[in-house]
């Protein structure tokens, strides 16, 4: 009834005051301040941005240099890795030719498990004890031939025994340290490692989004095929030393992501998002700690025992691998160096939550530039971690038996931590995007460890630096 | 000129939303600032550019209001300011004269009217975006056409 009432009404109002009705008269007619005025808020934005864009330039400048100085020294490590696997071949060749030959077994025969670590005990002279790797593969066949022939009281001769077999509540234990250690019995309750990473990550056409109001929903899945590597590591770990390498030879896997980008105002919006990873990997350390004689252990007839722990990085965090080695009547230097090559077979899947506030330092049509600082947390639904490795000695194999140890199942729980990165997008079509975003992530790797107080925390400090190719529809 | 385009049906719709003209002016300003930094968010495809940006003008004024109102409330006891326009002699229902009739409004009938006629909101939707209740709403927007109506009465 009313609005009929009042129907005339409105629509005069309407008439009148709608575009058709406004023409440009004085009352109006804006001053010119308005627009003057408006302008300079404007450049005065602007004018913050140049720091943030130098910062920005010197930041890609940095990882560009650290990208080129690890594909100078990926080729070296390439042929490492192609010699190490053709020597695990022909071990595990040697190896099953002596099940096969019972009578030629010695004294250290235990249960045989598949793999390849190469731990190798070095002189005094760390230089020329970096890669010995590549004479792997000629030595092999030939040290395992001289053992079968060898005396077990070769005074040169060094034995090994397998990795500590953990029980099934040490498995657990070493999962839920992450360290295999606990915390009391470290120096440090906090662990730090430092990861230099690089991804290159292409995704395919098949982002989808939505703009609702300002917001704007994405949902996007996408197969990663990203090529990751870190040539440096470090961590505080008391005896893990340093890695001199650590080279993950693929990063594949499959990825689903859903979220919403929340546009607070001009400058700032929120980005939510739920993604489920799915990945596998294939990873590669080089480390290298001090022989430490007080870790020796005098055996009768004058050989002694030597054990340690091996530290090894996953995406759950560090796990030691506890590694026994017997030699008899060698004599160690004083300042040798044991050399560690791992490999690690890596199945991992995630669900995972991030929330990351973003500033936009420039928001165009074509040009996109913003920093975001937020929370990621992700759940393992599973994870599977096969690792091999090896011994060596001089450069040569010193024992023709190989390992393979399924890790310690990982204990479902959660690992994250604070993330943060500069994004940089350009729309070059009206569907393609190119976009280059370096970031940084500070994940904790247990937050069950975290809330106890007797277990070690492991930080992971990671800087990546990814491109990448979107479609939208 | 973008700007030299638009400005008259920009600063009119800042001018329906306030009661003088330098606070249409102050909120034509934040309007501007928002419209040239967000234009590379403007998607042709989903609408014409002059919907798009009357709609944050419409947004920058509400926005200005509820500012408004929070200072006037924290200076409780002072009268808001009123400039009273000089009334034109000329056409009587020009759009000048029928803005400066919606100025007179109060503010609440104003936005209340300004939201549901001019813009084309529902009651549901002026709730959620001045915070009032929709039984609030329809009674502003009653006392207002009641008020205006006086007025168009008088002039004519």
């Amino acid at each position: 009834m009313e609005e009929n009432k009042y129907n005339d009404l409105d629509k005069l109002f309407r008439s009148r005051l709608k575009e058709d009705g406004i023409h440009p008269e004085e009352w109006n007619t804006p001053s010119d301040d308005v627009f003057h005025n408006a302008l300079s808020i404007i450049d005065e934005r602007r004018r913050k941005f140049p720091f943030l864009w130098i910062l920005l330039a010197l930041l890609i400048l940095i990882l560009g240099g650290v990208i080129t100085w690890q594909y100078v020294t990926l080729s070296t490590l390439k042929t490492e890795i192609a010699n190490l696997e053709k020597t695990q071949d022909q071990i595990l060749e040697t190896q099953k030719e002596r099940t096969e030959q019972p009578t030629l077994g010695n004294n250290n025969s235990t249960p045989k498990r598949a793999g390849v670590d190469n731990i190798e005990v070095q002189g005094s002279d760390p230089e020329t004890s970096v890669d010995n790797s590549t004479a792997l593969t000629p030595n092999a066949q030939a040290v395992s031939s001289e053992e079968e022939e060898a005396p077990t009281d070769d005074p040169d001769n060094v034995r090994m025994v397998p990795f500590k077999q953990l029980d099934k509540a040490e498995v657990e234990q070493t999962a839920l340290y992450r360290s295999g250690t606990p915390v009391s019995s470290l120096p440090t309750s906090q662990i730090n490692e430092f990861l230099l990473s690089t991804n290159v990550a292409i995704d395919p056409p098949l982002i989808i989004t939505e703009t609702i109001l300002e917001d704007q929903h994405f949902w996007s899945p996408y197969m990663l095929w990203s090529s990751e590597l870190s040539t440096f590591t470090m961590s505080n770990l008391p005896d893990a030393g340093f890695s001199l390498t650590d080279y993950d030879k693929y990063y594949r896997g499959m990825a689903l992501g859903a979220g919403v980008k929340q546009q607070i105002n001009s400058l700032w919006s929120i980005d939510y998002a739920l993604t489920y990873h799915k990945q596998y990997n294939q990873s590669h350390y080089k480390d290298r700690m001090p022989y430490d004689k007080q870790k020796e252990e005098k055996l009768p007839g004058g050989s002694r025992s030597y054990s340690t722990d091996i530290s090894i990085v996953s995406p759950t965090g560090q796990l030691r691998e506890n590694v026994e080695m017997t030699f008899q009547n060698k004599d160690i230097p004083d300042q040798a160096e044991i050399k560690n090559h791992t490999i690690i077979d890596q199945d991992l899947s995630t669900i995972g939550l991030s929330i990351v506030p973003r500033y936009h330092l420039v928001r165009a049509l074509k040009f996109d530039a913003s920093i975001g600082l937020g929370l990621k947390a992700h759940y393992i639904l599973n994870f599977d971690e096969k690792m091999a490795m090896a011994l060596y000695h001089e450069g040569e194999p010193i024992k023709s038996e190989t390992f393979r140890q399924e890790s310690p199942p990982m204990l479902n729980e959660f690992f994250g931590g604070l993330y943060g990165n500069v994004d940089v997008r350009y729309n070059i079509s009206d569907h393609f995007s190119l976009g280059l975003q370096t970031g940084y992530y500070r994940s904790l790797t247990s937050l069950k460890a975290y809330k106890s107080e007797d277990k070690a925390r492991t930080y992971m400090h990671t800087l990546n630096l990814n491109f990448w190719v979107a479609y939208r529809m | 000129m973008l700007y030299h385009r638009y400005k008259n049906l920009w600063f009119a719709i800042c001018l329906r939303y306030n009661h003088n003209q330098f606070d249409a002016e102050d909120c034509l300003q934040n309007a501007l600032v928002k419209i040239f930094s967000k234009l590379g968010q403007f998607d042709s495809r989903k609408g014409r550019f002059k919907d798009w940006a009357n709609r944050i003008v419409v947004n920058e004024n509400l926005l200005f209001l509820r500012q408004r109102t929070k200072d006037r409330k924290m200076t409780e006891g002072i009268t808001p300011e009123t400039v009273s326009q000089p009334e034109s002699s000329e056409n009587t229902l020009s759009p000048e004269r029928m803005t400066r009739l919606i100025q007179k409004l109060p503010e609440g009938y104003r936005n209340v009217f300004n939201l549901y006629v001019m813009e084309g909101y529902n009651h549901k939707e002026i709730g959620q975006i001045l915070d009032i209740s929709v039984g609030t709403s329809k009674s502003q927007l009653h006392k207002a056409r009641k008020m205006l109506q006086q007025e168009l009465e008088v002039l004519l």
